[in-house]
């Protein structure tokens, strides 16, 4: 059984890379955060992956995929949230270093599992209840590369913060 | 458990359906046991019924016949010689397994993967991803061995560490890049040993390794 498996996943292979013109090239979806003065988390939703980036203004992030299809950009955590999620980035970041060092605990490899977990739980749950959306579709080609932009940017009235989403379609 | 041998003979059948559409499309080159690759033989399959074969790829053809069109659509005129383009096919249904890079350094990380054939050792580059600080990204990928090299610079694609790992079907496979090295968990087990998380010295990371 195994060696049907994994001969199957060989050939599969060579056709995925050895046969141009039978898969289509990955595509890239490259996020920009337009604002002057808010960083962002947004994360990117499609067929085959889920990214999620915390993007300070003027930067960006891309994100590739080898299906296209539909994909969603989100605006998923803001103000508060947002603080909050960097803290818990820098906390991983610390209990990594730990692990990285010398003589890292059983009580630090705990830590690190439980950071992870949380912040993927706080992307999920923030996702369900995005701030702002939009949607794009890249059509991947079987002869080049296709490439597709979004953006955020933000305004303020009255103390508030909206945002405006674009997602560019190929 | 049936149903598991369908899908795997199912997946063996379509892939060699999918390599016999590409040695016919590329006519230009005709292929010979001497050149290109030599696919291994598939031992004998019990007898089971695979569901209907879908067309992967259109055949050319001078003189379209009613069977493949639909009684209202006009079929598409191919010249003598010409061949029809292409069926790109869905990957989707491949795309079993997952890995996860999170970048929890101050600068854009390059990661570059390769997939290794197991019985031959050749390599077959997939491509190079960036992942931008404070970024996590998770791609859908395939069953399969893969060298994965990380690096803060474009120049040396491994410079950070590299991971040649075995992911199977199912599989989740975390990745957390620090200037220091790079944290790698499957399935989000906890190991033991603190130095199983650790690309540069965790048994994870040295699959196909001698000994």
């Amino acid at each position: 059984m195994m060696r049907s498996s994994r001969l199957a996943l060989i050939g599969l292979a060579l056709v995925l890379v050895g046969c141009a013109g039978l898969t289509n090239d990955p595509g890239k979806i490259t996020v920009t955060n337009n604002s002057s003065t808010d960083t962002v988390v947004l994360t990117v939703s499609l067929a085959d992956g889920q990214s999620s980036m915390n993007l300070a203004p003027g930067a960006s992030a891309s994100v590739r995929t080898v299906v296209g299809g539909v994909y969603e950009v989100g605006v998923t955590l803001a103000g508060a949230d947002q603080e909050a999620y960097v803290s818990k980035l820098q906390a991983l970041r610390d209990t990594a270093e730990f692990l990285l060092g010398e003589d890292p605990t059983p009580d630090q490899v705990s830590a690190f599992m439980d950071q992870a977990t949380e912040i993927h739980n706080l992307i999920e749950a923030a996702r369900q209840n995005g701030v702002a959306s939009c949607q794009g579709n890249l059509a991947l080609s079987l002869t080049e590369p296709v490439s597709v932009s979004a953006s955020v940017s933000t305004s303020s009235i009255g103390g508030v913060t909206t945002y405006s989403m674009s997602c560019g379609s190929a | 458990m049936v149903d598991r041998l369908k899908a795997r003979l199912w997946i063996i059948f379509l892939t060699g359906a999918l390599v016999s559409a590409c040695v016919t499309i590329n006519q230009g080159v005709p292929a010979t046991p001497t050149e290109g690759i030599v696919f291994p033989t598939i031992p004998p399959l019990p007898l089971v019924t695979l569901p209907p074969i879908p067309t992967l790829v259109p055949q050319p053809t001078d003189t379209p016949t009613a069977e493949t069109a639909e009684p209202a659509t006009p079929e598409p005129t191919l010249a003598p010689g010409e061949t029809a383009p292409a069926t790109p096919i869905d990957l989707m249904p491949f795309l079993t397994s997952g890995i996860t890079v999170y970048n929890l350094g101050d600068s854009t990380l390059y990661v570059d993967a390769t997939i290794i054939d197991t019985g031959t050792g050749d390599e077959y580059p997939v491509g190079v991803s960036s992942v931008e600080p404070d970024q996590y990204t998770r791609q859908a990928t395939l069953a399969t061995r893969y060298r994965i090299d990380f690096s803060y610079s474009q120049d040396t694609n491994d410079a950070l560490g590299s991971c040649t790992i075995d992911v199977a079907e199912a599989d989740e496979i975390d990745f957390a890049a620090l200037p220091d090295g790079i944290i790698v968990t499957r399935n989000a087990v906890q190991p033991d040993d603190p130095a199983e998380m650790v690309v540069a010295t965790s048994s994870l990371c040295q699959a196909g390794a001698a000994g």
